[in-house]
Parts: C-alpha cells; sequence; structure tokens
C-alpha cells in the first residue's frame, strides 16, 4: 500500500475502496489484519506504520536548477544600533522616524542591514510616493530580491517607455509624458501629435503640461491650438504663449508695455533726481490683447485700467527682459516697479512672474518688500536669506512657513526654533503630532532645555498639559537622534 | 538588574503598549521614580489627578499598577522599564521600599513561599490513587471515542472534510478536554492548521489520523513498552511527569546555545519553546514555559547567546524536552555551532529517532552549507551536495531568509516536522539572526 493507495481509500471511505499492504510490509500488514478489531482499525494502522516506513527510509531529492546570489554591495550596512531603530519604527509604524532614519542612511551614503530590506520593500510598496528613497537605502538586495519576488518587482521596473503610450492609462500617460518634456522637450511635444482625437479635458491637461521646459519652440504647435474648438484649451493655449519670450502674442504685450511705460526723472528736494515709472493712460492696448486674455476693466477699486493693465502684463514677463527694454538693470528696474505709486497693485502680478520664471532675485525683493501671501516665493530664495522672512512670516503664516521649513532635515536656527516653539505653547493644536515629531528632528541639540521647561506643564489646563505630553514626545525624538550614529 | 531595549520589547503585550511606554520613557511623565535592589516604583502623572502608582518586582519580575489598563505589563510599567534601561540616572536609590511597594513585594514573596511543598504535608495516598483512577477511567474512556470517531471518518472518507475544515473537529477535541487527555486534544486542534485549500492536505490529515490512532493504541497497550516509550506515549496522550519527578534526576551541565525562542499564543495562554544545543554534549533539549496573560516572561534568556546551565531531561526514548536545574550563567557571549551536517544527515537523524521513538513530532537540527532557493512558487532548503528538502516557513519568513543570506550559503537551526523543514534561526557572517 503506498501513499497513494492510502489517500484514495482516506478519500473516498474505506467502505468503498480496498486496500492492500505493499509488498515490503506485508509481514507486518498481515499481522495487522490478523489482529484488526475492524478493518479501519487495520488500515489506520498500516497507515501509520507505511508513513513511517516511507519517511525512514526517505532519500533527498537532487536540485538541478541555478539561482543568481545577489551582487555584491558597494556600500556599507548601518550599524546595529542604526538597523535595530529602523525596525522598531516599521514594526511600530513609526513614519516620521522611518524616512528620517532612510534620509539619514542616504545622505551617509550606507545601506540597511539585509534583515530589514523586505519590511523597507513592503513599505515602499505601500507607499510609492517616498518609495525612491527607501529603494535606494536597500542598496543592491533590494533590486536583486524585486528580481525573484513578483510582488516587488514593479518597485524597481525600468522608466516607462514611450512603447505603451498607446496603450496606457491616462494617468501613465501623463507622468509619462511629464517626464520626457523634462527630459525631452522637442520629442515630449511630438506626442501630441494626434491630440485631437482625445477630449477636450485630456487636450487641456497635456497641453498645460507643456509649461514644463517651456520655449519658442513650442510656439508652432500653440499657435495650432488656438484653432481649438474648447476654449478651455484655446486659453491655455495663449496662457502659454504668453509666457514664452518672442513669440508673437508676448511679443505683443512687451510692445504695448513700451508704448505705455516710461522711464522719468523727477527732482527731489530740489537738488537730486530720482528716475520714477510713467504710465501713459492715453496708449490703449490693442483690442487682440484683450482677445488674449488682457482684462479690459479693473477689477481694483481705486485702480486705473491702464495701471490694471500693465500689472497684468507684468505677471507673464520676465524682468530682465523688461529691464533690457529700457536699459536697466533688473535691480534699477525693481527699484522703480516696487517703488512705484502703485507698486501694491503689481505685486501680487510680480509674484505670479517669479513663481513661473523662478526668478531668486525678483522673490527676494518681493518679501524685502513686505508682499502679502508671499510664502511662495521662499522655495525660490536661497536657505540662509530665507530665515530673515521666516521670522516675518511665521506671525502670518505659521502652518505654511513651518511645512515649508520641514520639507527639509535640515536644522533649524535656534531663534526661530525658540519662536516656533513660542507659538506652539501659545497654540498648541494649531499642528498634529506627526507634524511635532517631524519639528522635533530639526529643533537643534542646544534647544533640549528650554523643550525640558515646557515638558513640565505650568498648569492644570488641558492645552497646556496636551503641548507638555507634546513636548515630552520631540524630547524622545531628539534624545533618540542624538544617540544615532550613521 | 539591568534591562536591554530587546529584553523590554519581549514583555509587551502588543506593539501599541511599545508605543505608549516608550512615549512614558521620560523624566518628566514621572513624579516619583525609584529602585531598590528588589524593586522599581514611580508614580506617572496620567490624565486624572492622581498618579498611577506603578511597582516592578525585579527579583521575580512582575508588573502592578494603579490604572484601569487590562493590557499586562501596562504601558505605565513598559515606560517606567524603558526610562531604568535608558536614563538609570533618573531614578533615586531607596534603601528601603516605600510601604505600598514592600506590602504588595512582601505579599508576593509570602505566596511563593506557600507554593512550596510543605514536607510535613501527609499526602493521602489512598485518595491520590483514587483520583489517578478516577482519570485513567476518564482518559481511556475519551481514548476510545477518538477511536471511534477516527474510525468513523475514515470509513465514509475524509473529502468532504474541507467544507467543514473550521468545525469538524471542535466537538472531539472539547471532548478530549474533558476526558482529560490534554495531549491528544492538542493532537487534534492542530488539524485545523492545514491548509484544506492547498493540494497534499490529504496526505497530512490522513498522516496525522493513523499517528494518534497508533498513539492510542500504544497508549492501550502500554504495559507492553519500554518504560521510557511508555513515558512517551503517557505524556503524549495527556499525562504529566511531575517537574520534582524529572528534577530528581541527573542532569547534563554544558554551555547551551540558545539556537531559538518562538512564543505562540493561544486562548490568552502563551507557550514559549527555548530551543538549546550543547557545545560539548552536542545535543539539543527544548524547554517549554506556560504564560497566561497577567504573567510575564522571566527567564531574561537572549536567543542567540550562549548559557550555561545543567538540565534535566523528561523520561523518553529520544530526550528532548528538559528543566532547568539550578542557577543559569548567561555567558553573553555569541558563537557559532559547529556543525558539518548535510540534509542526507538530517534524513538519517530523522530514520534513526523514528525508528526508538515513532512519535515523534518535531525534531531539531543544525544544517551547514545550506541555501535557500525560490523556484516554481516553492521554497527550498539546498545543500551543498544539491541535497533538497522543502521549506515550511510562512512567505514572510522565507523572504527574510533569502534577504539575509542574499543566496550564499549559511548555517541554519530549524525544526523538521512532517517531512519539511521550519528554519528557526540562521548564522551567517559569523552573526546570529533569528527568523522568527
Amino acid at each position: 500500500m503506498n501513499d497513494q493507495n492510502i489517500i484514495k481509500t482516506a478519500l473516498l471511505g474505506s467502505d468503498k475502496v480496498q486496500y492492500d499492504p505493499i509488498s515490503e510490509l506485508n509481514s507486518i500488514g498481515n499481522q495487522i489484519v490478523e489482529k484488526q478489531v475492524d478493518k479501519e482499525d487495520a488500515f489506520l494502522k498500516n497507515a501509520a506504520v507505511n508513513f513511517l516506513y516511507n519517511e525512514c527510509g526517505r532519500i533527498p531529492n537532487v536540485h538541478s536548477g541555478i539561482q543568481v546570489s545577489c551582487p555584491e554591495e558597494g556600500k556599507e550596512e548601518l550599524n546595529a544600533y542604526t538597523g535595530f531603530q529602523i525596525k522598531s519604527a516599521l514594526q511600530l509604524k513609526d513614519d516620521v522616524l522611518f524616512y528620517y532614519l532612510v534620509y539619514c542612511t542616504n545622505q551617509a551614503g550606507k545601506i540597511f542591514g539585509s534583515d530589514l530590506v523586505p519590511d523597507a520593500l513592503n513599505k515602499a510598496l505601500s507607499q510609492k510616493k517616498k518609495a525612491e528613497a527607501v529603494l535606494t537605502a536597500c542598496g543592491e538586495t533590494g533590486k536583486w530580491l524585486a528580481g525573484i519576488n513578483k510582488n516587488w518587482s514593479p518597485l524597481f521596473a525600468a522608466s516607462p517607455s514611450g512603447e505603451d503610450w498607446e496603450t496606457g492609462n491616462l494617468d501613465w500617460r501623463l507622468n509619462y509624458f511629464a517626464g520626457l518634456r523634462q527630459d525631452a522637450p522637442a520629442d515630449a511635444l511630438a506626442l501630441l501629435k494626434d491630440l485631437q482625437q482625445e477630449s477636450a479635458n485630456v487636450r487641456a491637461e497635456f497641453i498645460a503640461l507643456l509649461e514644463i521646459n517651456l520655449s519658442i519652440n513650442d510656439e508652432a504647435f500653440l499657435v495650432s491650438v488656438l484653432n481649438d474648438k474648447s476654449k478651455k484649451v484655446k486659453d491655455i493655449a495663449v496662457y502659454l504663449l504668453k509666457l514664452v519670450p518672442g513669440t508673437a502674442i508676448n511679443q505683443l504685450f512687451i510692445d504695448y508695455l513700451i508704448k505705455s511705460l516710461s522711464v522719468k526723472e523727477e527732482r527731489v528736494l530740489l537738488i537730486a533726481k530720482k528716475k520714477v515709472l510713467g504710465i501713459d493712460a492715453n496708449i490703449t492696448p490693442d483690442e487682440d490683447l484683450f482677445k488674449y486674455g488682457l482684462e479690459k476693466i479693473s477689477s481694483q477699486k481705486g485702480v486705473d485700467d491702464a495701471v490694471f493693465w500693465v500689472a497684468q502684463i507684468f505677471g507673464f514677463i520676465d524682468v530682465a527682459t523688461l529691464a533690457s527694454k529700457f536699459n536697466l538693470s533688473i535691480e534699477e528696474w525693481l527699484k522703480l516697479v516696487l517703488g512705484d505709486k502703485n507698486a501694491d497693485v503689481f505685486k501680487p502680478f510680480l509674484k505670479n512672474a517669479a513663481i513661473h520664471f523662478e526668478d531668486k532675485f525678483l522673490s527676494k525683493k518681493l518679501l524685502e518688500s513686505g508682499i502679502k501671501d508671499g510664502i511662495e516665493l521662499l522655495k525660490y530664495v536661497d536657505t540662509k536669506e530665507r530665515n530673515t522672512f521666516v521670522k516675518d512670516l511665521l506671525e502670518t503664516d505659521f502652518n505654511k512657513v513651518l511645512d515649508l521649513i520641514l520639507e527639509t532635515y535640515d536644522i533649524i536656527e535656534t531663534t526661530i526654533a525658540e519662536r516656533i516653539l513660542k507659538k506652539l505653547s501659545d497654540n498648541p493644536y494649531a499642528i498634529q503630532t506627526n507634524i511635532y515629531q517631524k519639528l522635533a528632528l530639526s529643533i537643534p541639540d542646544g534647544l533640549l532645555s528650554l523643550l525640558k521647561k515646557y515638558e513640565t506643564p505650568a498648569s492644570d489646563h488641558y492645552q497646556v498639559k496636551y503641548f507638555s505630553n507634546q513636548v515630552a514626545g520631540m524630547i524622545r525624538y531628539i534624545e533618540l537622534r542624538q544617540t544615532l550614529k550613521f | 538588574m539591568q534591562f536591554t531595549h530587546d529584553q523590554i520589547l519581549k514583555l509587551a503585550p502588543d506593539d501599541a503598549s511599545v508605543k505608549a511606554g516608550k512615549a512614558l520613557a521620560t523624566s518628566s511623565k514621572w513624579i516619583v521614580a525609584a529602585f531598590n535592589e528588589k524593586a522599581l516604583w514611580g508614580d506617572c502623572q496620567g490624565s486624572g489627578k492622581t498618579p498611577y502608582k506603578t511597582i516592578i518586582d525585579l527579583s521575580n519580575l512582575a508588573f502592578k499598577c494603579s490604572c484601569p489598563s487590562r493590557k499586562f505589563p501596562c504601558k505605565h510599567g513598559l515606560g517606567l522599564l524603558f526610562l531604568y534601561a535608558s536614563h538609570p540616572s533618573v531614578f533615586s536609590g531607596e534603601k528601603d521600599l516605600v510601604p505600598y511597594v514592600a506590602e504588595w513585594i512582601n505579599k508576593r514573596a509570602a505566596k511563593q513561599e506557600e507554593k512550596k511543598p510543605n514536607e510535613d504535608t501527609v499526602v493521602d495516598e489512598k485518595a491520590q490513587q483514587k483520583r489517578v483512577e478516577a482519570r485513567a477511567k476518564k482518559v481511556d474512556l475519551g481514548v476510545e471515542e477518538l477511536r471511534l470517531w477516527i474510525k468513523d471518518l475514515v470509513r465514509t472518507g475524509i473529502m468532504r472534510i474541507p467544507q467543514n475544515a473550521y468545525d469538524f473537529n471542535k466537538n472531539i477535541a472539547a471532548r478530549m478536554v474533558d476526558a482529560q487527555a490534554g495531549g491528544l486534544a492538542n493532537n487534534l486542534k492542530r488539524l485545523s492548521s492545514i491548509n484544506f485549500y492547498q493540494d497534499g492536505w490529504q496526505k497530512t490529515l490522513i498522516k496525522s489520523l493513523s499517528k494518534t490512532y497508533l498513539l492510542t493504541e500504544a497508549y492501550k497497550n502500554q504495559e507492553l513498552l519500554s518504560n521510557e516509550l511508555k513515558q512517551e506515549v503517557r505524556s503524549l496522550i495527556g499525562w504529566n511527569t511531575p517537574k520534582e519527578q524529572v528534577l530528581a534526576t541527573t542532569g547534563v551541565t554544558d554551555d547551551w546555545f540558545v539556537l531559538s525562542i518562538d512564543i505562540t499564543e493561544d486562548n490568552n495562554l502563551r507557550t514559549e519553546k527555548i530551543w538549546m544545543y550543547g557545545k560539548g554534549t552536542k545535543r539539543y533539549a527544548l524547554i517549554i514555559n506556560f504564560y497566561t496573560a497577567v504573567q510575564v516572561n522571566t527567564n531574561n534568556i537572549v536567543s542567540g547567546n550562549v548559557i550555561c546551565a545543567e538540565l534535566v531531561f523528561y523520561p523518553s526514548p529520544s530526550p528532548l524536552r528538559a528543566l532547568f536545574k539550578g542557577e543559569v550563567q548567561k555567558e553573553n557571549s555569541q558563537l557559532l555551532p559547529e556543525t558539518q551536517n548535510h540534509i542526507a544527515d538530517l534524513f538519517s537523524h530523522v530514520s534513526g529517532l523514528l525508528t526508538v521513538n515513532p512519535f515523534v513530532e518535531e525534531i531539531p537540527f543544525l544544517l551547514s552549507s545550506i541555501k535557500v532557493v525560490f523556484e516554481n512558487e516553492a521554497w527550498l532548503l539546498v545543500d551543498a551536495d544539491q541535497k533538497t528538502i522543502l521549506l515550511s516557513n510562512l512567505e514572510d519568513e522565507c523572504w527574510l531568509i533569502l534577504s539575509i543570506t542574499k543566496g550564499k550559503s549559511f548555517v541554519c537551526f530549524g525544526i523538521y516536522q512532517n517531512e519539511q523543514f521550519n528554519v528557526s534561526s540562521l548564522f551567517i557572517n559569523a552573526k546570529y539572526y533569528p527568523v522568527k
């Protein structure tokens, strides 16, 4: 009776299927049958003996395949203590600490110990947007494992190729197009030749992506889009054409500015002279400009239409181009514009230009001039110079400034950190626990004593106690950070 | 007594408690934090007015806290221990225990004393004999009932069992508990862990049923067995060998590698299996500890380390289960156990053991020059002679083993069971890695 016969009898029932002991076990099998209480008794004993007999005489199978081992790591593994902290952060789902440790690992040019890699790959799979840094920290082991595990393989899949352009879904195509536009703008543009087959919304989404690496080479295509049936698509094309220096539409707007604006000299205190900006209200823009989106009537109370026209155009013309048209340096030009009596009307539009052209100088000047809602400009200002503006903006845009500061893990300047803590002690519910934790990782060590003061609640008020709890958590993070060595 | 973070993590009931405990491991949370050679205690300021009073008995590790948490140990106990591990300077050294701490510690000590057998107590042998006979009767009835149940199953066929996989063994397992045949009840409960959706369940099920049947046959004819096999059979049925009886035997003193510590939980009962290997004696040993929900692991043995201890083994034709006799000395060294065993050696070891003890279930073994291979959706261990054995670890554990070893050769410790091998720990590049 071999295994298959036993299984057959067991499956169908000893009532239906007869069994026979195998020849090697005939002797013991016969003894069992002789002494059987019933046939089930004999079957079960024979089955047990058969299984034991087979197991005792088992010969291992021989492997014939080959599995390639993991390539050697070029980077050093983290020390055991840091590895333990990463493991603990993964187990406790402490994302703030985990991603900080990933960042530090990559900064130090090291990799995770191989025992952490499977969990880290699973984490990358669950949070694909943050996967890249995690995969770097997984080193060659991560890549090698992904080559074997079909669940992890998409994490390391080569960047999408154009072969799937026809078949990919919209999200995939938009991502692919944005990536290609970054690397090869002309190739990306070529993909839009059959754009008319798409719906208006899809056309609008693709054309909007042309803002990446926008240049004069896109003019012909964008001009052709001006005949599109959809107003939404046309508006985007006009917006982009206005932004590109050298296009016919852009030139129309610059021509109007050259005609309308003048740089005059005004006498100050009888002796000194000062350059000022003049706007000729008698020069009216061509109807074409209104067709291209210039608002005809000022929407701001008390602001002349002429001033409003100029301000709107400032929003999409590069300051360097304008300065050169008036034979002025950029600094001189901005001094005129920001020193003008209508500067407050110009500023929001200049902010748009600073963001589009990622203009560091214009951003800095606008921030210096005390522009309202200037938070977005902080991104384009050098880190060192940023702190000056941060202190002021903390008072008005606390959460946004904090988000911006915490985009990196850089240690915050002590005075700014003190101010942040003070603000939080007054209004502890302004941010959530995970932001407190992230903040802790950027707080300078020197403020530990200040934090310890905050940790002891000064009263039983619920807000004070809440803040004290958050600070206790922050201290734990800072103390942990101090013990880490990469 | 100093604790490592790893040891404290082992004490925690769940991850949430670890997280909460770590958050409390800061001095500002503790109005009082003190230590004495017998205990650690502290007052933790919670959200209410009155702080929670937390005590840790260091001499016989135990926790007490005035908080209402049902977790054990609670976050305050863990927090106090984490704080002690990371910042011992925060604790004030006290010569004497404060009254409420002393009261609890003394109470515990008194209970421990009570537990010790009183030599003066006269054992009523007649009554004891009567109890044993009554139990034997119950067990015999249970065994007969089980045999009938197994026979009924094979008479009608096991084909339909997967349709009722969760229930088919419930009543009979409960019946075995009533019959005081705990070992048989556990055998039957284990049938539920068979994956009835995977091909091969048929063999696993009928093998288990037929071996259980053979065990009951052996029990019925125990007078024909050797004393050691008889003890083994009785123990597998559910008869306990008293600890005192085992401790009275001669022990084996050696340096023992702690190869693996596996903890499983079932109905609030935690079972801790400590697998060890004697450096000099080259034999395996298994310490089994049981903890209820309110008990904590007291031995502080860390897997991967070496301990020097005397072990006494439960009687068996293949002695494995053991008890510590006397003091356990921790050497805190991590050495690689010497082994040259290949898969063919494992198979011959299994044959040898089954020959003397056909009821052996779990066979510990160290394998060297092993690689883990994932092929055709199956996990295999392959040795230097290209011989293979199926791996029975969970999918996540298999990926972990592959990741640690990177497809290279390693030494591993594991348990052979049901013709497969389950890796518990491995050694590579002179480092120890637990897999469980």
